[in-house]
């Protein structure tokens, strides 16, 4: 009898495991690397949902941005990179031409076809890594909004004046923004104006109305291209903040200040005017971040500032977002045991309004429910109304531009001001020579040659000696210290490229 | 009634007074070393300070920016938001595991090593010792300490974080110091009595090793409370994620500016982003900050015990 038993239940087991093998799911595993902020478990809704709908078994290493660098260089270095990870520059080159990345376009037309249709004919060969032929790297295109002035409106109100449209209007309005209690607390507490160096888009529009595109590259009358701070009308510029800082308007604090304390300004209502994306400003801060009362239509709040350029008559806008062409979202290594599924991986979760609506606002129906598709209003259900959960859950963790088309969950989900801000700026938005390679002089000398402009910039604006001279040291500082180079460098590469 | 005379008093507590009577030019001279150094400390004390000021402002207050002498307001809303945060408690928990247990087994690894090394009949003591002692000079590196990990299947355990660093040369080589300071003669009359090697390190040495073996801790301890490094490179869960990893990440939330957003999630109450920053600091810092006067002392001493030529 116990012999029958045993044997019985050694067949049962048997048979069980031999089940269980056979009807067990086969998944393949993707690995990948991406940098972000977020605290996020290793497990988590969002990411189960995606491993379901994909059939994959997805392994993800979430670093932290600061970080990303030092771990990538140390896994190539290793020669143990993930499947999919994303990787800029020359390190991107290297590992192309050292047989590492793989050229994925075999797979595209069956497993991207999303890819392949959110490209124009001709775009993805631009990147500088498939220039060679094939297609190794993807870049993102989302996230391309355009620096806005916002200025208050209920501000301008109060001191009984209208959106400025000249520079001297401009400057009348930082005036009584700074001295005529706009906030109508009765205290001098106010800027008219706040810019942090440590943020290039807080000067902007103040660059913009003079027609220099801060912190960019110029044309000179004769084809040179080179550094703003050699622009014509730069020391107009300077003059105008030198004038702002003299005077009390210009919060004193912009060379030390970082660009959280100058959102910081923005929000508890230190200034009433502020350089940034309407994209961040009337939607992700909006109202959570602002400490003052605000209006249910950051419409009603806000309004745009373009001043009139004088020489073309037209509103000056921010700068054109250019979307990168040498940092490359992803790459597949040559390690990646399905390039196959790590292609449909990237397809379905950047490329789809589906998975960039999961990946983004998480599962419809248990974290979110649109109120109005079409016009991009949704609300957050239950507990997930709450950040954290949201977060925790996966939610906008692996997404956190909606999407690597132009068209994407973060686009479609603007409110109607943000959305006609951004369209409206476009329109007199300040073109620019855009060098999208990484040139050997700046390699070498980009990082110092940035420090001299921002020193030369701060210096400037506070200084009580003499501004032209001081200006002609610091463009000959800046030409003898690796500008002259790379000038010549880029004046080479516009010349045969563009 | 008996009126105490107060130049007298301050006289009887004057510890100069039994000894050489000061100089007027030592006086000011005390006086000025006295205003410098309190100067220093003040400088010293005051980012830390100033982080645990603003951490307990009033969020809205806080935002004006400037200098913390005290608080705006007191509100302990941000460090409820923070701690409410799961991952906070896993990285503090990692934080915690890897400083007891790393420790432990760096001391105990580091006094099985001394030991030996400080016993001057073992053949070979000095070649043995001249290897350790040129890891200290030239390191391994990081990629070839990262295909050591790799190649022990380390990669994303827990002992990832605790072996690759488990023997410090430095604080072995206090520890064998120290030993070697020690007469020879406990260690013969334990062998007379016929102890091995275990017990004689384990039941002679080592109790008279003690504050050696207390400095060295303290140091284990230390760095493993706030080394990071490792944990970046050796670990791909975030359930492995230490505390000092996990304020860098926060830290590094600026570009976003979703530091508050992130950690606290909570959007019905204003929560400063850079509060969550200066919460975050204090809270890491705190720990540790209570535990160092008790071991402080320990630095110097282990370092100058250490020093004695055996």
């Amino acid at each position: 009898m116990k012999r029958t038993m045993s044997l019985t239940l050694a067949l049962v087991l048997a048979l069980a495991m031999f089940a269980s093998s056979a009807f067990a799911e086969e998944r393949n595993t993707i690995t990948l690397m991406m940098a972000g902020d977020n605290t996020v478990a290793d497990t988590n809704m969002v990411l189960e949902e995606l491993e379901n709908r994909l059939n994959l078994d997805i392994q993800v290493n979430y670093i932290s941005s600061g970080d990303y660098s030092t771990k990538l260089n140390t896994l190539i270095a290793a020669d143990t990179l993930p499947d999919i990870f994303n990787v800029a520059g020359q390190t991107a080159l290297d590992l192309r031409d050292a047989g590492k990345i793989i050229d994925f376009s075999p797979y595209l037309e069956e497993y991207g076809p999303d890819i392949l249709a959110s490209y124009e004919e001709g775009e993805l060969e631009k990147l500088i890594i498939n220039s060679k032929g094939g297609v190794y790297g993807l870049n993102n295109r989302a996230g391309l909004s355009i620096v806005n002035m916002l200025i208050r409106k209920d501000w301008l109100a109060n001191v009984g004046l209208d959106v400025p449209e000249t520079v001297d209007e401009l400057y009348e309005v930082m005036n009584a923004f700074t001295f005529g209690d706009p906030d109508g607390n009765g205290e001098n507490d106010t800027y008219g104006f706040v810019a942090s160096l440590a943020a290039d888009p807080t000067w902007q529009h103040v660059f913009s109305a003079f027609g220099i595109p801060y912190a960019k590259t110029v044309m000179l009358e004769d084809g040179t291209i080179t550094s703003f701070i050699k622009h014509k009308d730069f020391l107009d510029a300077v003059e105008f903040l030198r004038k702002l800082y003299q005077e009390g308007i210009m919060d004193p604090d912009f060379a030390t200040m970082t660009q959280m304390e100058s959102f910081e300004r923005f929000w508890i209502g230190k200034v009433g005017m502020f350089n940034w994306n309407s994209a961040g400003a009337a939607r992700n801060w909006y109202p959570g971040r602002y400490t003052f009362e605000t209006p249910e239509d950051p419409g009603d709040l806000f309004a745009c500032v373009r001043i009139i350029d004088e020489d073309t008559g037209l509103p000056s806008g921010g700068i054109t977002p250019y979307a990168s062409q040498t940092e490359y979202a992803a790459v597949i290594s040559a390690t990646c045991a399905h390039p196959e599924d790590a292609i449909r991986f990237i397809n379905y979760v950047y490329y789809t309004e589906e998975g960039q609506d999961l990946t983004c606002l998480g599962i419809e129906g248990v974290m979110y429910q649109w109120i109005d598709k079409e016009n991009g209003l949704y609300e957050r259900i239950g507990e997930y109304a709450d950040d954290v959960t949201h977060r925790a859950a996966g939610a906008f963790v692996y997404n956190g531009n909606g999407g690597w088309t132009v068209d994407n969950t973060s686009i479609r989900t603007y409110n109607a001001f943000a959305k006609a801000s951004q369209l409206e700026e476009r329109e007199y938005q300040l073109d620019y020579p855009f060098i999208p390679v990484t040139l050997d002089a700046y390699t070498e000398y980009g990082t110092q040659l940035r420090e001299i402009e921002k020193e030369a910039l701060a210096n400037l604006i506070v200084t009580t000696g003499d501004v032209e001279a001081e200006y002609a040291e610091y463009v000959a500082r800046w030409e003898s210290e690796g500008g002259s180079e790379y000038e010549a460098q880029m004046t080479e590469w516009w010349n045969e490229n563009r | 009634m008996t009126v105490m005379n107060p130049t007298r008093l301050f006289r009887k507590k004057d510890p100069y007074q039994n000894h050489i009577s000061r100089t007027r030019g030592e006086k000011i001279g005390g006086v000025i070393i006295c205003i410098f150094l309190f100067a220093l400390s003040l400088i010293m004390i005051y980012p830390f300070w100033h982080v645990l000021m603003y951490s307990i402002s009033e969020p809205e207050r806080a935002l004006g920016g400037g200098l913390f002498f005290y608080p705006r307001g007191i509100s302990f809303f941000s460090y409820s938001l923070v701690l409410r945060n799961a991952q906070i408690w896993i990285a503090y928990k990692n934080t915690i595991l890897k400083t007891l247990f790393g420790t432990l087994i760096s001391v105990v690894l580091s006094a099985m090593t001394a030991y030996p090394l400080s016993v001057k009949r073992l053949r070979g003591r000095n070649f043995f010792s001249m290897m350790i002692f040129f890891t200290m000079l030239f390191g391994g590196g990081t990629i070839p300490t990262y295909l050591l990990v790799k190649s022990l299947s380390l990669i994303d355990t827990f002992w990832a974080l605790i072996l690759p660093g488990a023997v410090s040369a430095y604080n072995m080589f206090i520890l064998r110091n120290y030993m070697q300071s020690l007469p020879s003669e406990l260690e013969e009359s334990a062998r007379i009595d016929g102890a091995m090697a275990f017990t004689i390190l384990f039941r002679i040495i080592l109790p008279l090793a003690a504050p050696s073996l207390a400095a060295i801790a303290m140091f284990y301890g230390v760095s493993n409370w706030n080394s990071y490094m490792d944990c970046l490179l050796y670990t791909n869960s975030t359930s492995l994620q230490t505390l000092q990893l996990y304020l860098r990440q926060v830290l590094l939330q600026t570009s976003s500016a979703n530091a508050a957003m992130t950690v606290t999630g909570e959007t019905s109450e204003y929560v400063s982003d850079t509060q969550v920053q200066m919460v975050i600091v204090a809270v890491s810092v705190i720990p540790i900050l209570i535990v160092y006067p008790y071991l402080q002392r320990f630095y110097t001493k282990g370092i100058t015990v250490g020093a004695v030529k055996g």
